[in-house]
């Protein structure tokens, strides 16, 4: 009986469910001052992309109101806002969002545009950039089996947790927002935040760069929170 | 006296089972029903790019890097074009871009071919360690992820260094089911073929990130502890590979491959990138020779 008690293994319960509005910041972002990106330099602001979606007219205008009020609030005089960006170097932004629409790896595609990079680098007068991006992913749903253990070693009560992968199976998509910092000088991704939420995108937008800005800084890899 | 000694001997070996090898367990399908078997004999082949919806594409670098780790692996003389080769082609020739991004509209999402079919055949990775002659040469293996880590930070990367949560040690548990039954429409011919001609190959070989972030409600429910429940968001790594005819546009190998550790699933994308692309190649020994019974 004693032996037995030893090696007590105790199966929990498994169960999934999705429910609720949830929003989730999925990895956090660097902030210029972290020292990747020197606080001199100039930012700009580039035309969202968009991935797997289409996005009105509307939704881009307002998207980009709001990053432009919500990013110079942020950074100041250090950032160059899209409108302006836009009567400086139209056709370069034009250029951008043509080329830069496909779906592949986003240092890949800098690194096969270096050239562009750095013409909007020297037209903007601006060494980084901050591109958004709205898009989709897939969301899975997945049964976990939690296999919980409890061993009695003398003094010494270890407890552990063993999750079994046992399969999965389709969900809903869900709505992704990126932002994305770039070296236009050197053609690379400095940094990048990911925001994935289970509703679809709100045509008004306006809640998509406040909620990843406001992220800014933080230091969570995996944090969840409602809006 | 008694009852330390067997504290201490079980406190022991719960360290040293702790520190033995980690296992990666794995599972993936495939459909090789159109691989031809001359495949192998002098084929050109291109990996192009990995693509991605915008969601993953923070995850590419360690895997770009895992690429590059494949092809110093094994070597460049086996006909395989990848990495910045490829991506200078891209840059001057513009209409590449076009091409791939035409392709990639019938690849990037789900993919109904690769779900789990009870008829599917179930074979499983003979995973002993090399000998001489056969097994898998887990010392190559275990090296890949701190190669991966190292030059994702030569290029100045802000992916995690995929070394700080890898095992040294490591062994594989590789189950693989393949397709009875699996139709891919043709893909762009003239994408395929406007690609496979400027890249000088005979097939291309896509990979592909699926953004799976996988939302995992638990319920924990035992014996001493009250029920309670935990949420978490995960990415399980999905991973799809194809090999397309560059002449036909046909499909001819497909693969997809899932890491079957939720919480743990990233901590192997390089390792997992390298054996998916040495299982879809099957060039060299570099890595042992890979058995599925």
């Amino acid at each position: 009986m004693k032996r037995a008690l030893c090696v007590l293994a105790v199966v929990a319960g498994v169960s999934l469910s999705q429910c609720g509005c949830r929003t989730t910041l999925l990895e956090s972002y660097a902030p210029p001052k972290s020292g990747r990106c020197q606080s001199t330099e100039k930012i700009l602001g580039l035309p969202p992309l968009a991935g797997g979606i289409q996005i009105s007219a509307p939704f881009r205008q307002n998207l980009e109101l709001e990053l432009d009020k919500v990013l110079a609030e942020r950074w100041g005089a250090q950032y160059v806002p899209l409108s302006q960006g836009k009567q400086s170097c139209q056709a370069l932004l034009a250029k951008w969002t043509t080329q830069m629409s496909c779906d592949y790896d986003l240092a890949a595609r800098l690194r096969v545009n270096a050239s562009l990079c750095q013409d909007l680098a020297q037209a903007s007068g601006c060494r980084y950039a901050i591109l958004p991006t709205v898009g989709r992913c897939n969301s899975d749903a997945a049964n976990i089996l939690n296999v919980t253990y409890v061993i009695p070693a003398g003094l010494v009560i270890i407890v552990g947790n063993v999750p079994i992968f046992l399969g999965k199976y389709q969900a809903n998509d869900m709505s992704v927002c990126t932002m994305t910092l770039l070296d236009l000088k050197e053609g690379a991704v400095i940094s990048e935040a990911a925001m994935a939420s289970r509703d679809k995108m709100s045509e008004s937008g306006a809640t998509y760069p406040g909620a990843l800005i406001n992220a800014i800084g933080r230091s969570a890899k995996i944090k969840q929170r409602k809006i | 006296m008694k009852t330390l000694i067997q504290t201490v001997s079980l406190v022991a070996g719960l360290i040293l089972a702790a520190g033995c090898a980690t296992p990666v367990p794995m599972s993936s399908i495939e459909s090789t029903a159109k691989r031809p078997a001359t495949l192998n004999a002098g084929s050109r082949i291109a990996i192009l790019p990995i693509a991605a919806r915008v969601g993953g594409q923070r995850y590419l670098a360690s895997l770009s890097a895992a690429q590059e780790v494949y092809l110093e692996r094994v070597g460049a003389t086996t006909g395989i074009k990848a990495g910045r080769d490829i991506e200078k082609k891209f840059s001057e020739q513009g209409n590449l871009t076009a091409a791939y991004q035409a392709i990639l509209e019938k690849l990037l999402d789900r993919d109904p071919n690769l779900c789990v079919a009870q008829e599917d055949i179930l074979t499983t990775l003979d995973s002993k360690p090399w000998n001489g002659q056969s097994g898998i040469k887990y010392e190559k293996l275990s090296d890949i992820n701190t190669l991966v880590a190292g030059k994702a930070t030569q290029r100045g990367s802000a992916a995690a260094p995929a070394a700080n949560a890898v095992a040294r040690e490591i062994r594989l548990q590789w189950n693989v089911r393949t397709k009875a039954k699996a139709s891919y429409e043709p893909l762009p011919l003239a994408s395929v073929k406007e690609l496979s001609q400027a890249l000088e190959c005979d097939y291309v070989l896509i990979p592909v990130v699926r953004d799976s972030y996988n939302y995992v409600k638990q319920w924990f429910a035992f014996t001493i502890i009250p029920v309670f429940r935990t949420t978490g968001v995960y990415r399980m790594n999905d991973m799809a590979f194809y090999l397309v005819d560059g002449a036909s546009g046909e499909v001819v190998q497909a693969l997809q491959i899932t890491e079957n550790r939720a919480p743990q699933a990233a901590s192997n994308d390089a390792l997992v990138m390298v054996l998916a692309l040495n299982k879809m190649i099957q060039k060299g020994d570099s890595f042992g020779s890979f058995t599925f019974r």
